[in-house]
């Protein structure tokens, strides 16, 4: 050993310090509960196991059976496991139930309820898949629930040999006919008691086939060989291309794991010491690998001759048909969509369309498609064809639809039919020349008419100018906009005049008058002042016209006896100074006081 | 001077009289294309005349014949689609269009009451005619405030006039073709349009794939891409590239 050496007494007592902290610190780790299957799918009769582990934790509680119809599920023992991994001290308790399914079905395990000290942990739920024994003994048969498509290696468990990870190709089937689809799964198992990063999907290349694109499949834990492992697995679906031996190459995944390591110079001595060598999983290294399935062979045959229908257009798998028509009843010269469904499992992506038959009456144009999956790799789903037809004569029934495909299981092809549906179509009475000829055309080869853009119908060659409705028209909206403002305008002039010949607003009108003659008297000279103050009063009094009747108004109004002798006092003053020769004196300033106070006085 | 000003003036004079019959050249000249079978030429010629002219139904659909006699479908449809936007009562565009989208496989979309109402009411002398209602009466209830005879009379003319002219617009409004299929446009790629969950080209986010002819609704639009509605609701993310308004942008 050429390393660097320590001073050992001080190493010695850094170690044994060290000791102390992780393995009192054990429970400062955070506790967690996990299950896991061995086997996701299993045959009725057929054990399978659940191995709850329970990390961070030296003892713990869990029930001796769980309860679920259909599943007797019972506590088989309990073992204790410790690992060091950089220093870091961990312990695992591990209990191990077994299952016995009883009958067949899609079961959901719930969660195991584990007691440790004060507190209540929960593990994962699970689901198993458990098959009638005679399913699981046809080498050909497809699976039976929808997913996943790949048979879980047929209730054999893989194996690890030992090893902390490889991989594994798991396919629906060996023997398969050029042009089928064959679910397959790709599996990649690591041991639980190592961490790491795995890549993102593997590496497939090879020839004589197509891989569809690979479906992540949700990680799971699984017993191989009585060790927790950790599963990766990719779901695909394999089309061979040729017949013959197909050979599947391996399918690489990176991944870069945390595998035990030897213990770094010094360390080994230290160990020697105390008469031992460092625990396994004591020290781990990062390390990159790349972890590979084995390579698998298939069978491949031709698609048989015998027996090949005429329409046949390369379907290959096990389907349904279903077929509608809407609208029940179109006008002259209305297309009828005559939906047709394929449903089921097989290559829907290389199939071709179903034929029609009878259909001499209609013109038919090449339906659309539309294909929806109902898994991840397009193996399951339905195929939706669209046929727009156009009666030639008027019809009460669709064509009749024909589909055949080739059922991998039997060897034989296989016929799908559906009869006329009723429906009421109208022949067009006057198609358009010009767009009736296109199809035709095609199929004859008819020399073509000279023809003539079909001139503009009486009456109908107007239409709008603009891409832009009127109602965004400039032209349109400041028309709008003038008239609105001249409405507004018209309305206020109207209120305005209403407002001013109600009684309120005469009197307003009145009492603005007053005011004007009264803000007048005040600032005019001695000599106008009677003339201006009768003027005023007979304002007040609303009888500019008729000033004689102002005396006898004035009696009426509810003045104090005072104020009512200064105005008739001032009416006396005009009279005086209209009709008296020599003219009337001017009043003194007490007196053209009084009266302007009695004006005030006056109500409106 | 006054010789470069009158030089000026008869080469304004000469534009003006090559330029302005140019425009009603275009048109006879597609049409005598057309008439001679030589209908991609035909095609050109009518589009100048479209660049040039306002914009005019027949043109349209005369456009759309020349186009599907070039076995351009998609494009033949969208012409007659734009015939009928402007004439929603034009019946050969209506057949033509019917035709076209068969032959694309491209199923009838389902008849609304708006377009039943536009193919029989054409929406700008509706509008017109209610604008005009609508102000006869908003007058015709000034009228009423204002005269003292015949006041209840008055009132109830103004009120219906009113009421019909509001209605005749907001219904002229809300069926015409320009308005409603504002926001329409139609895949023009002969392989289709792909439709993704979110902008991106990833094939794993793809819906569905939308066939050539196929009209979907824009509702927004991102960089290369178009938020769009496809007739059934469904929601998702086109290319801009392979698909063309159905109103032409100005």
């Amino acid at each position: 050993m050429t390393g660097k050496k320590f001073p050992m007494h001080r190493l010695s007592t850094f170690f044994v310090a060290a000791f102390a902290f992780f393995f009192f610190g054990v429970p400062l780790f955070a506790q967690d509960a996990t299950a896991g299957l061995s086997s996701p799918a299993t045959v009725v009769g057929r054990p399978v196991e659940i191995v709850v582990t329970v990390r961070d934790a030296r003892s713990a509680e869990v029930p001796q059976n769980l309860n679920l119809a259909g599943l007797r599920i019972e506590l088989l023992g309990r073992s204790t496991r410790f690992e060091m991994n950089n220093f870091k001290i961990t312990s695992s308790l591990t209990y191990t139930y077994s299952v016995l399914p009883q009958h067949a079905g899609e079961f959901d395990i719930p969660a195991v309820e584990v007691r440790v000290g004060d507190k209540t942990l929960k593990t994962n739920p699970l689901r198993l898949s458990v098959a009638d024994a005679s399913a699981m003994q046809s080498p050909q048969g497809l699976p039976s629930s929808p997913s996943p498509q790949v048979p879980p290696s047929g209730g054999q468990a893989p194996r690890s040999n030992g090893r902390p990870y490889f991989g594994e190709l798991v396919l629906s089937k060996k023997k398969a006919y050029v042009g089928e689809v064959i679910p397959a799964e790709f599996r990649y198992y690591f041991n639980a008691s190592i961490g790491g990063e795995v890549g993102d999907r593997p590496n497939l290349v090879g020839e004589g086939f197509t891989v569809q694109k690979l479906a992540n499949v949700p990680k799971r834990e699984q017993i191989v060989n009585g060790e927790n492992y950790i599963v990766f697995a990719f779901q695909t679906a394999i089309t061979p291309a040729k017949s013959g031996a197909l050979e599947i190459p391996p399918a690489k995944l990176e991944a870069r794991l945390q595998l035990p390591g030897s213990a770094p110079a010094g360390f080994d001595d230290f160990f020697r010491q105390f008469g031992g060598v460092a625990p396994p999983g004591m020290f781990t290294n990062m390390q990159e690998v790349a972890i590979e399935t084995a390579p698998t062979s298939l069978e491949i045959s031709p698609l048989p001759k015998p027996g090949r229908p005429d329409d046949f257009s390369g379907a290959i798998g096990k389907f349904k048909m279903e077929a509608s028509v809407s609208p029940k009843k179109a006008g002259p010269g209305d297309p009828v969509t005559f939906r047709v469904v394929i449903s089921g499992q097989g290559n829907f992506e290389a199939m071709g369309a179903p034929a029609l038959v009878g259909d001499d009456e209609w013109r038919s144009y090449p339906p659309s498609e539309k294909f929806q999956s109902s898994d991840s790799i397009s193996y399951a789903g339905e195929k939706v064809y669209e046929f727009l037809l156009v009666a030639r004569t008027d019809q009460q029934q669709t064509p009749g639809i024909r589909f055949s495909y080739l059922d991998p299981d039997t060897g034989k092809y296989e016929i799908l039919t559906q009869n006329p549906l009723p429906v009421q179509a109208r022949a067009g009475q006057s198609p358009a020349q010009t767009t009736e000829a296109a199809p035709d055309q095609k199929k004859t080869n008819a020399p073509e008419p000279v023809p003539t853009p079909t001139p503009a119908p009486a009456g109908k060659a107007g239409g709008a100018s603009s891409w832009t409705s009127i109602l965004v028209h400039p032209a349109f909206l400041i028309a709008n906009a003038s008239l609105g403002v001249i409405w507004i305008l018209v309305l206020l002039v109207i209120l305005i005049r209403r407002q001013a010949a109600s009684p309120s607003g005469l009197r307003r009108k009145k009492i603005h008058r007053i005011k004007a003659a009264l803000a007048a008297l005040e600032s005019c000279s001695e000599n106008e002042f009677t003339s201006r103050a009768v003027a005023c009063l007979l304002t007040a009094l609303e009888t500019e016209a008729n000033p004689l009747a102002a005396g006898a108004l004035l009696v009426g109004l509810p003045l104090d006896d005072q104020t009512n002798a200064q105005l008739a006092n001032l009416l006396s003053l005009d009279e005086e100074l209209k009709y008296s020769v020599g003219g009337a004196k001017v009043p003194d300033r007490d007196t053209r006081i009084k009266i302007l106070s009695a004006l005030k006085k006056i109500p409106a | 001077m006054r010789k470069s000003s009158s030089i000026v003036l008869i080469a304004i004079l000469c534009i003006f009289s090559t330029v302005l019959p140019m425009r009603g050249d275009y048109l006879e000249q597609a049409v005598d294309r057309f008439a001679h079978g030589e209908y991609e030429s035909a095609v050109t010629f009518f589009e100048k005349h479209l660049q040039s002219a306002r914009p005019s139904s027949f043109v349209y659909y005369q456009l759309g014949q020349a186009l599907q006699k070039s076995e351009k479908e998609a494009e033949a449809a969208l012409a007659y689609r734009r015939a009928l936007l402007l004439d929603p009562r034009f019946a050969p565009a209506a057949e033509a269009l019917r035709e076209a989208n068969a032959r694309l496989g491209v199923s009838p979309s389902a008849s609304s009451w708006k377009a039943r109402w536009a193919e029989k009411v054409p929406s700008d002398p509706t509008m017109l005619l209610g604008a005009v209602a609508f102000w006869f009466g908003a007058f015709l209830l000034l009228a009423a405030f204002v005269l003292s005879k015949k006041r209840t009379l008055l009132f109830f003319l103004a009120s219906v006039l009113l009421v019909a002219g509001l209605a005749s617009c907001i219904l002229a409004a809300f069926t015409d073709p320009r308005i409603l299929e504002a926001q329409q446009a139609m895949v023009m790629n002969l392989a289709g349009t792909s439709l993704f969950k979110v902008p991106s080209e990833d094939a794993s986010e793809k819906i569905t794939t939308l066939n050539q002819g196929s009209t979907v609704k824009i509702l927004s639009a991102r960089g290369r891409w178009f938020l769009v509605e496809l007739p059934g609701g469904q929601r998702g993310w086109f290319l801009q590239e392979g698909i063309t308004p159905v109103v032409p942008s100005a």
